[in-house]
């Protein structure tokens, strides 16, 4: 099967069998990869009754149908399962090299089934897979974990995705990390994870990804890598990191401060990208077959949270959920969350709104310290953040309120609509009061709230794709909807080739690489078709799971106008944009769920009875 | 630390403190070698230093003979390529 390893692995933890399948070349054909192949497997295996931590509810690993080829970027993987944070569709999408190793292990894939009795992790090596006593790692944080399984073989390319002691104790926002700070970070997939007591994955392999013409993917990739190399994108990515940003968050009013409840506290400077390249970057590292290596190396040499060697550093959302959210800008201090974070492995944008929605909570009276655990929550309090991570990672006390995430403290404390939230999933750090696209794309994402299965922010300063017509537009214009569709479409069929989102190459080397590997015939049209098809499955399942029309809704407390800075005032026009958005997705008003008549434009007939589509 | 490999009169040079690990050096060493991307072909080897570092050491095998294509595919200008006279053998 050209373009894909053509094997899944199956673990059943339960019974403690591991078991080769083929994979299901229609699922391929039709869903291509990563994301998409997940989501139609986990339809197969899981139904409106599966428990999100029981031991039927499978987690599933996919690699991208690109991933491990030699393209610009191709590294991207997704893990998706039902989610137990949120209880509706989940997936997290990772990066550096977990995705391109599994696939020279020899599988595009892994699905992950039942409960151990004890701590395991799963090791791939060549095609061969065993269950391993994970006593010793049980206990160990991210970064622990990952150099312990290599010095355990020797071999510093043995790539690993695992959880920290968050997942073990079951923390809901728990995720999933591999090596030095890449995480899968959202909807609780290390929550799942760590549920079934699989502490890690380690994967290492020789195998060749088959081509049906290689001779054309190469002259194609190297067009496409000499295209990415020389983008304007990938010079900023790479000189300031995502980081790179803030500055213009703070003018557009998109970076949130104190809760989502004022314009950006100007400090946030102190933090940004250019102060960070200015001040503490030592290096960069990227992603498998990256040109950009937008991943920042910090060192921060003085002060209280002074590093005794070169690190990884926070991306934007860590920067911003863990500072200007809680009106901190230190940077030491956001860098040290973000290792703490990180190593404990829970989920940064959830786990920073969390805190803020309990530090906005407490300046209320609504929490108290009787709530807390005896924590005074001031705002811009280092030391009692740094305690409530911990706690996070505990599982325990107030923390454990917190894991449970901002939807439920709404719910605890009786202030609905005052979580930022759609779904139970957390809006990252991007305020749909500064481009009123966000606004749509946090209510209809599959996941909840997200900025990444839409960015089209990033389609409103010109990182979207002009070969689509994905152009800047008005920030607060409500004629939206149309946009966000194609952004969706889009970004669904670039995570299932495992493409990263910064690289920027002409939408046609893209099918002629898709076409190279695999020996179809796709043209933009077809991707773009696949991509509406992955998206539409994935609503589909979310619906399955519990998702009516009421969940697409955004909060109250984000619609409250922010006078000053850069959000003027504006807030997203919801009442015109979601029915049009829900016209053009053909979505039934009562049900939520896509019609019958566009699951079959899609090749879905068949599947729309099973999510009871009539 | 610097590694080298010469060959007759072309040499490669890594600076290792540039490299991102992005191992597309890898991938094209195969590719010529194999027509597929299969890394464990490679004749150039990136390896991450032990200890969790953000380091990475770089390595040319035996059978390298410095086609040069790894310095023309290296993002980060990590490797440089030249035109050495004397054909002096690897350090």
């Amino acid at each position: 099967m050209n373009g894909y390893m053509g094997k899944i692995l199956v673990v059943d933890l339960t019974k403690k069998e591991l078991k080769d399948e083929p994979l299901n070349e229609q699922y391929a054909r039709d869903f291509i990869g990563a994301g998409g192949i997940a989501c139609r497997y986990l339809v197969d295996m899981t139904d409106e009754k599966t428990d999100p931590l029981g031991p039927d509810n499978p987690l599933i690993f996919m690699a991208g149908l690109l991933t491990g080829t030699g393209g610009p970027s191709f590294s991207r993987w997704v893990v998706a399962s039902r989610s137990p944070y949120t209880t509706f569709y989940g997936d997290a999408n990772g990066a550096a090299h977990f995705g391109s190793e599994l696939r020279f292990s020899g599988y595009d894939g892994v699905i992950v089934k039942g409960k151990s009795d004890k701590p395991v992790y799963l090791y791939i090596k060549d095609g061969k897979a065993e269950l391993k006593d994970a006593a010793k790692l049980w206990g160990k944080n991210t970064y622990e974990t990952i150099e312990a399984i290599r010095k355990e073989y020797d071999d510093q390319r043995t790539r690993v995705a695992c959880i920290g002691q968050a997942g073990e104790n079951v923390g809901l926002m728990a995720n999933i990390m591999t090596e030095d700070g890449h995480c899968a970070g959202r909807a609780g997939m290390g929550c799942v994870m760590g549920s079934k007591k699989l502490k890690a994955i380690a994967v290492r392999g020789k195998a060749k990804i088959p081509m049906a013409d290689p001779e054309k993917f190469r002259e194609t990739a190297r067009a496409a890598m000499e295209e990415v190399k020389t983008g304007f994108v990938t010079t900023v990515m790479h000189d300031t990191g995502t980081a790179g940003w803030v500055d213009s968050g703070i003018s557009y009013g998109d970076t949130p401060s104190k809760y989502y409840t004022i314009a950006t506290m100007p400090e946030a400077s102190d933090i940004s990208g250019v102060t960070q390249a200015e001040k503490y970057q030592v290096g960069n590292t990227a992603c498998f077959g990256c040109p950009i290596g937008c991943r920042k190396v910090l060192h921060i040499k003085e002060g209280r949270f002074k590093t005794e060697k070169p690190t990884e550093g926070p991306e934007y959302e860590t920067l911003i959920a863990w500072g200007p959210l809680l009106m901190i800008a230190d940077m030491g201090a956001v860098n040290h969350f973000n290792e703490m974070v990180n190593g404990y492995g829970f989920d940064s944008i959830s786990g920073g709104a969390a805190v803020g929605f309990a530090y906005y909570l407490y300046e209320k009276g609504v929490i108290t310290k009787k709530d807390t655990g005896g924590l005074d929550l001031k705002w811009g309090d280092i030391d009692v953040t740094l305690k409530l991570i911990d706690l996070m990672a505990k599982n325990e006390g107030f923390g454990k309120i917190l894991q449970e995430g901002t939807k439920r403290m709404a719910a605890r404390y009786n202030r609905p609509g005052e979580a930022m939230q759609v779904k139970g999933l957390e809006f990252p750090m991007h305020d749909p009061r500064a481009f009123c696209c966000m606004g749509l794309a946090y209510a209809t994402s599959n996941r909840g709230a997200d900025h990444n299965k839409s960015d089209a922010y990033l389609v409103e300063n010109g990182m979207g794709n002009p070969d689509l017509d994905l152009v800047p537009g008005d920030r607060w214009g409500d004629d939206k909807a149309p946009m966000v569709v194609l952004s969706q479409n889009w970004r669904s069929i670039t995570d299932a080739l495992g493409i990263c989102h910064f690289a920027m190459m002409t939408t046609q080397s893209i099918v002629d690489m898709v076409n190279a590997s695999t020996g179809w015939n796709m043209d933009v049209d077809s991707l773009l078709k696949a991509g509406e098809r992955i998206f539409q499955l994935m609503r589909a399942t979310t619906c399955k799971f519990g998702v009516t029309p009421k969940d697409d809704q955004l909060p109250e407390i984000a619609l409250r106008p922010i006078p000053d800075g850069g959000q003027e005032g504006n807030v997203p026009n919801m009442a015109k944009m979601l029915p049009e958005y829900y016209q053009i997705r053909d979505w039934n008003k009562a049900t939520g769920k896509p019609s019958k008549a566009r699951m079959e434009t899609l090749g879905m007939g068949a599947l729309a009875g099973s999510f009871g589509i009539k | 630390m610097l590694t080298r490999v010469t060959r007759d009169s072309r040499s490669i040079i890594a600076e290792p403190s540039k490299c991102a690990g992005c191992i597309t050096c890898m991938l094209r060493c195969s590719f010529r070698i194999d027509s597929k991307f299969n890394l464990s072909r490679s004749r150039i080897r990136v390896e991450r230093q032990s200890g969790r570092s953000d380091e990475f050491t770089v390595s040319f095998t035996a059978d390298c003979d410095a086609c040069l294509i790894c310095a023309r595919y290296c993002p980060y200008g990590a490797l440089t390529a030249t035109k050495n006279e004397s054909g002096v053998t690897e350090d």
